[in-house]
């Protein structure tokens, strides 16, 4: 396996090295914006959870479209983690459960309210599913908090969405908020993946409804006892596949050479991982550095430990004890 | 509906005294373990409806023997109140409190008590870093308070007894652990603020453990490491924290960490399980578990049983605090000290008590480890610097031969070694020599084998009577194929006595008949002019072949004629050489340095591979197998540099000693339960002895598949037993297993595994070779297995019933593999095209054109797969020939194709055989691919090697169904003739298009016109993908997806699709549904897979819903 196997495997990931994206995602907020026209008339937009900042990125490249649009356009980016600086995005380093933090977008815009918000945050997945998921609806929330905050009305608010056993809690949830919640799946997100995106258009809060990040929004629960764990009411809002058929088919094993008249060339990613939890447990593993356990070693060591001569030579060199005598299993040890 | 089976990852498992509790999903189950360590099942009880245990709590408080315990159970957002009674003869779990539902996760759970009683409330660590104080008899949360560090967190750890005293130590997700005392002064905000913060980590905290005693406190997490910090008294308002230990060891995140007496345990993504002591050094490296990793640890209160839970759903047990369930030792044997003797160059163990050694001087020494003495035998200047040396023991004696390299053996029993015989066999060096067990015990005779020059192998019957060697006779001359290294490595009688198997140093099996004909001779000495160079050797055989042995001791042995082989699997363990053969019930093992081992049958005289099979990873060196008296089989051989002896039903190396490899002589025996393992190293002889300390079962729950499963087929059902199920899962772990779910008990065992895959395995076909139900109630089937890296292989299963009622037999034959890779390697060589990818994943495949099969004179079958490269290829399989072949193969999706299933239309006067294909588009093809069928039938008829792909033409009808990917397809045949095709897609709808499938036949043109009736959709039949779908009537339809539901639905005569009923399912993840008839009940099992396994029962009147959606 070459350092182009995954160029095979991941075509998205692939094209966004090639394009100078930091990441696949910003394809899927493309695709979004194809079926939804999402940055049509925006002048303010927040980037939650932005790091290492693909969707700022697209923001960057499609509100500053022309010269005279990008002196009006104010993009926010927020993460807990810094990010390498993207031109016209102004960056706060901060925690979107914070009310400071909601505060200081706003500053930035001027006392106005965002007109998009999107969020692209997705945990580190444990495996275990339940605890995935509720991570991912709490990190939801958390965006869905602050931009009560942030956004004005008939804003749009777009964010990753894990559909699994309990996601129609925060549809219901959503729609409290916005005229109109739909789940959309961008052609570059795969199709076995449980990943899929809200775009909750038409932010009316309900009446009195006064934003509040003093605690946290918590998702709801089943009505009385499971009654609708598996009853039929349960809300489901309406699916939308976004991007063109013609795109490419993130599912598709692509060969190398995409195009007849083009040939492969090999481009690195365009940000590494910067700071990755895993690094020094990765240095110690390659350096084998890792504690391991102790086998038994006998009192006394040293002298040649006879290295294996080579294949043809060793026959002639050695004497070999055949194992031989047990029940059915006679066994050579010769060498 | 009514779920009857669940196999999902273990995720909570708790001690209680001599019991163990576990958390499956929602079930909580009660094991016993008994003094002698036997387990029992004792409990099985769906305690949390939804959600899944993550947390068994005991109240410590009340542990009176014989007086029920209470336990809290939570998980998620779930907690039920539990009283748990054991007695002799039952285990009781009975409500406290009835399940329920909080407002936020659940982390952690403790026992509060009151001035009045010791465990009154329960305080409940809640996800946003909040604490509940919690009334379980009327179910009501008294109070809540909330830490001033709000986020989310990953874990937490509460101490203390009482409220007043409660500290949480809760681990955030910007990697602190945060310490707070719950009765704290609150701030302005109405927060309580931390007493400590600890930072260190560099990812979330998945574990906390505090230790009182020691005043330790310990954390696992995302940055794969363990700290252990000193904190002293946690209740304490303020203390220091000083980081002691900061312990890296597993390959993977750390899920969970407990402190003990003497050790720090921990259990990973890695599927280990480490015991560390305070110094920070791995006492303990325990793995066994499969795929990807431990989800849930216990320690038993006298902290020297360990209990893990796996994603594989398997649990385990093992022995700790130096009480392992072995003691092992390293000696020693100061050989080259004791004498001067020469340097030691062949070893064997007589038993686990007497070793023998040979020197490069040409003397022989035993030594006894019980008197711990050497003791010289007898020393043969012609046996110095080469010798070959073998030993056997019989009944009351043990047999040496010894042979040298002017080809002179001399054979004595090490009792009497002045009374020996020699004898010369070869006109050069013996290459090897091997004792073989008589056939019947306590015979006075057994075997002995010699390889000399040219490939000439002589057996020697030798008699032993009255502890000394008799006589030796002649029984036979072999001759081994030709090729460079040309000698046996191992030989075994077959029990009919009619054959010997044998292994040579290049890589073959044969198969020897051992009564003599003359049949042999001719081919000896055509095997020897095949030779390169041999030339001038060919004069010494002429005299060697024709002449009266003078130094045969045998006078009554007359000149025997060379025998070749009848039967030859030429260099089928690769060039390093076969190790050993053994014979176990009917069939013939063997081993080889390639890595593998092989099961085989002789039939009919000839020598056939049923199976290839390999052991740990990366033990490249296989040397032996042990078949067990318990069913268990071990493979010993060489990892690296260690000796290992592998278990393959614990699925872990029971011994390894780093030996320095098996290039030098080394010997292992078992005896009972002691076992030794002796080699030489640096002019020294070491033994290592390992000797049972308690008897410990450590497998308390089999595991199933290590990671994801992403097929689940029903196989058929056995006939005297009708509740006997054969299921075959596949999985994203590289291999397929063989199930059998026995619907009286309602549990799973395992028949076979497969694990020929080099990657993940995503579809299952089959093609049964004769009806199901037969009279001898045995099921016999074609499987195909396919997956990443573009590879398809193919076995025959044979299931049949045991001579007791639950006994099930399985015998898989592997008969053939495909890779892309390897078919475009060989047409690459023919032909300049360059088109596939080994980077396709196979997708779905199903078996095309069944009803051919039945016709013994063609024993082809048919596979369709769906690629991810956008193509649908087709494949014949020629079981008679093992050979599988690409066949024919169309690009028309352009689009990763996802699912593909065939239909077959009759009319009268014939039949068209029909297939349909669906892409991540959305869209589904249909194929006539009848005429395909027949071409390529045609064609394999004839010569194939220059074969060349067909293509397939183009589909005759396609309809847009989906939005996007169509992850679920079936079909069914109406009673009107119609064909009813449902799909689930990525885009949570079922749509089912009516089709009419009419057929134009005239002389020159086949066509099939595919005609589309009506369509019945349903846009949000789910909230995440449908991936599974199944027709159990033509008027019902079941559905599973992704949001974890199992959906019947009524399409009614007027049109449309109607709920008639959803039921929750424990599995997540879920990838496959597959259903079949109850004949029992009349109504259907449901099978469905993913992160784990459920079986439903489906009844067969399901009530119509009164309430409309």
């Amino acid at each position: 396996m070459g350092r182009s196997s995954k160029d095979k495997r991941d075509i998205y990931y692939r094209l966004a090295k090639e394009e100078g994206w930091r990441a696949r995602s910003a394809f899927k907020l493309l695709q979004l914006d194809e079926e939804y026209r999402l940055f049509q008339g925006v002048q303010r937009a927040v980037d939650l959870c932005a790091a290492p900042g693909s969707w700022s990125q697209v923001l960057s490249r499609k509100l500053r479209g022309s010269e005279e649009q990008s002196g009006q356009v104010k993009i926010v980016a927020v993460d807990l983690q810094a990010m390498a600086p993207l031109p016209g995005v102004i960056q706060i380093q901060g925690d979107i459960t914070k009310v400071s933090t909601a505060h200081e977008i706003i500053r930035h815009f001027e006392g106005q309210p965002a007109d998009l918000v999107v969020c692209d945050g997705a945990p580190d997945v444990t495996g275990l599913h339940d605890i995935d998921e509720y991570i991912q609806a709490q990190l939801l929330l958390a965006a869905l908090n602050i931009t009560t905050h942030v956004l004005r009305d008939g804003g749009t608010f777009v964010a990753k969405i894990f559909r699994g056993k309990d996601v129609t809690l925060l549809y219901s949830q959503l729609q409290i908020f916005f005229r109109e919640v739909t789940c959309a799946k961008p052609r570059s997100s795969r199709n076995s993946s449980i990943e899929a995106f809200v775009v909750c258009q038409g932010y009316r809060p309900p009446e009195g409804y006064v934003p509040n990040m003093s605690n946290p929004l918590l998702d709801h629960c089943y009505d009385v006892h499971f009654n609708q764990l598996e009853g039929p009411n349960r809300v489901i809002v309406p699916f939308l596949a976004c991007g063109d058929l013609s795109a490419y088919d993130s599912d598709q094993t692509y060969p190398l050479k995409l195009q007849a008249d083009k040939d492969y060339t090999y481009v690195p990613p365009t940000q590494p991982p910067i700071c990755p939890p895993y690094q020094e447990a990765c240095f110690r593993k390659k350096n084998n550095l890792l504690a391991k356990e102790k086998l038994p070693h006998p009192e006394e060591q040293g002298g040649p430990t006879g290295t294996d001569p080579t294949e043809g030579g060793i026959e002639g060199l050695h004497i070999s004890a055949g194992e031989g005598g047990a029940p059915g299993g006679p066994g050579g040890g010769s060498a | 509906m009514e779920s009857l089976l669940l196999i999902a990852p273990i995720t909570a498992l708790e001690f209680v005294g001599d019991h163990l509790l576990s958390g499956e999903g929602p079930y909580l189950t009660v094991y016993s373990l008994e003094k002698d360590h036997l387990i029992s099942h004792r409990k099985r009880q769906n305690v949390l409806q939804g959600y899944t245990i993550h947390g068994i709590k005991l109240n410590s408080s009340a542990t009176v023997e014989g007086e029920p315990m209470i336990v809290a159970v939570f998980g998620s957002k779930g907690l039920i109140v539990l009283q748990l009674n054991i007695s002799d003869d039952d285990v009781s779990l009975t409500e406290i409190c009835m399940l329920r539902e909080l407002h936020d996760w659940i982390w952690d759970v403790q026992w509060l008590g009151d001035c009045l009683k010791p465990a009154a409330y329960l305080g409940l660590a809640l996800g946003h870093n909040s604490v509940a104080l919690y009334d379980f008899l009327s179910g009501k949360v008294l109070k809540e308070v909330h830490c001033a560090e709000k986020c989310i967190l990953y874990s937490a750890c509460f101490y203390g007894h009482s409220w007043e005293e409660l500290v949480l130590v809760s681990g955030t997700v910007f990697n602190q652990l945060v310490v707070w005392g719950v009765s704290d002064p609150t701030n302005k905000d109405g927060r309580t603020e931390p007493r400590q913060r600890i930072s260190g980590h560099n990812g979330v905290i998945f574990s906390i453990f505090y230790k009182k005693k020691r005043g330790l406190l310990a954390s696992a997490s995302d940055d794969r490491s363990l700290r252990i910090w000193d904190v002293g008294d946690l209740v304490a308002k303020s203390f220091d924290v000083k980081c002691l230990l900061v312990l890296y060891g597993h390959q993977s995140r750390v899920w969970s960490v407990k402190l003990l007496h003497e050790n720090i345990i921990s259990i990973g993504e890695d599927s280990a399980c480490i015991v560390w002591n305070y110094q920070g050094d791995i006492v303990s490296h325990f793995k066994g578990h499969k795929g990807r990793g431990i989800r849930a640890v216990a320690v038993q209160g006298r902290e020297d049983l360990v209990a893990t839970g796996g994603a594989d759903s398997a649990i385990r047990l093992w022995q700790i605090n130096g009480k392992s369930s072995r003691s092992n030792e390293l000696l020693s044997l100061q050989f080259s000290s004791s004498h001067s003797p020469g340097a030691p160059k062949a070893i064997a163990m007589v038993d686990t008590t007497l070793l023998i050694v040979m020197t490069d001087l040409g003397s022989i020494y035993t030594y006894d480890f019980i008197s711990k003495k050497w003791s010289f035998i007898l020393t043969d200047e012609n046996y110095k610097s080469y010798c070959q040396l073998d030993i056997y023991k019989t009944s009351n004696n043990v047999l040496c031969a010894i042979g040298n390299i002017t080809g002179e053996i001399k054979i004595f029993s090490l009792s009497s070694p002045k009374i020996f015989k020699d004898l010369k066999c070869h006109q050069g060096k013996i290459h090897s020599l091997s004792w073989v067990a008589p056939l019947c015990p306590g015979s006075f005779t057994c075997g002995l084998f010699s390889s000399g020059p040219y490939g000439l192998m002589v057996c020697l019957e030798v008699t032993c009577v009255s502890g000394y060697v008799e006589s030796v006779a002649e029984k036979g001359r072999f001759v081994l194929p030709a090729c460079k290294q040309r000698w046996h490595t191992s030989v075994a009688f077959l029990p009919d006595e009619e054959f010997i198997v044998c292994g040579d140093r290049r890589g073959s099996l044969m198969l020897f008949p051992m009564n003599a004909t003359n049949r042999g001779q001719d081919l000896f000495q055509g095997a020897i002019q095949s030779e390169s160079g041999a030339l001038h050797l060919k004069e010494n055989v002429d005299d060697f072949v024709g002449e009266q042995r003078p130094n045969c001791p045998s006078t009554a042995c007359s000149v025997l004629s060379v025998e070749g082989p009848v039967s030859l699997l030429f260099g089928i363990h690769g060039k390093l050489g076969v190790t050993s053969i053994s014979c176990h019930s009917g069939f013939v093992y063997s081993t080889g340095r390639d890595g593998f081992y092989r099961q085989l049958k002789v039939e009919r005289g000839q020598l056939t591979l049923l199976r290839k099979l390999k052991s740990c990873k990366g033990m490249e060196w296989i040397e032996r197998l042990s078949f067990t008296a318990d069913g268990n089989l071990l493979v010993m051989g060489f990892h690296a540099t260690d000796f290992v002896v592998w278990s393959t039903r614990t699925n872990e190396k029971l011994h390894c000693v780093p030996c320095g490899g098996g290039h030098r002589s080394w010997s292992y025996r078992k005896e009972e339960h002691t076992e030794v393992f002796a080699y030489i190293k640096s002019c020294d002889i070491f033994a290592y002895l390992s000797h049972p300390v308690g008897k410990t079962q450590s497998i308390l729950k089999e595991p199933v598949h290590g990671r994801e499963i992403t097929c689940v087929k029903y196989a058929g059902s056995l006939k005297t037993y009708e509740h006997l199920h054969v299921l075959l899962t596949s999985s994203e772990d590289t291999t397929v297993n063989i199930l059998c779910f026995n619907a009286a008990t309602n549990s799973l065992y395992q028949l076979s595994t497969i694990s020929d895959h080099i990657s993940s395995v995503k579809a299952l076909a089959l093609a049964q070779t004769k009806p199901c139900f037969q009279q001898d109630s045995s099921l016999s089937a074609v499987l195909f297995s396919a997956g990443g890296r573009a590879e398809i292989e193919c076995y025959h299963i044979q299931i049949n019933q045991g001579k007791d009622e639950e006994s099930v037999l399985c015998q898989v034959i592997h008969l053939a593999s495909h890779r892309l890779d390897e078919h475009w390697d060989r047409m690459k060589n023919k032909h300049r095209l360059v088109k596939m990818d080994p980077e396709t994943r196979y997708m779905a495949i199903t078996v095309v054109g069944e009803e051919v099969r039945d016709n013994p004179p063609s024993s082809l079958v048919f596979l369709a797969a769906a690629c991810s490269d956008g193509s649908v290829r087709f494949f014949a399989v020629c079981t008679n020939s093992r050979k599988m072949l690409l066949v024919a193969e169309s690009f028309y999706h352009q689009r990763c194709v996802l699912k593909i299933r065939p239909f077959v239309h009759r009319f009268v006067g014939g039949k068209r055989d029909l297939l349909c294909s669906a892409a991540t588009d959305g869209r589904i093809a249909f194929w006539d691919v009848t005429d395909t069928i027949e071409e390529a039938r045609n064609i394999l008829q004839g010569e194939h090697e220059d074969f060349q792909p067909l293509n397939l033409e183009d589909p005759c009808f396609t309809v847009s169904a989906h939005q996007c990917g169509i992850n679920s397809l079936h079909i069914q045949e109406t009673k009107d003739g119609h064909y009813l095709v449902a799909s689930g897609g990525d885009d949570n709808s079922i749509h089912i298009c009516q089709l009419t499938v009419n057929n134009t036949t005239c002389e020159t043109d086949n066509r099939t016109s595919i005609q589309l009736l009506k369509v019945f959709t349903v846009p949000s039949a789910h909230a995440a993908h449908v991936t599974g779908l199944r027709f159990l009537r033509e008027d019902l339809l079941a559905s599973v997806s992704v949001d974890q539901r199992l959906s019947l639905w009524h399409l009614r005569k007027d049109g449309g699709l109607h709920p008639r009923g959803t039921k929750f399912c424990h599995v997540a993840d879920v990838s496959e549904l597959d259903c079949w008839e109850n004949v029992a009940t009349g109504g259907h099992y449901g099978v469905l897979c993913g992160q784990g396994l459920e079986i439903m029962c489906i009844p067969s009147k399901v009530p119509e819903l009164d309430q409309e959606g």
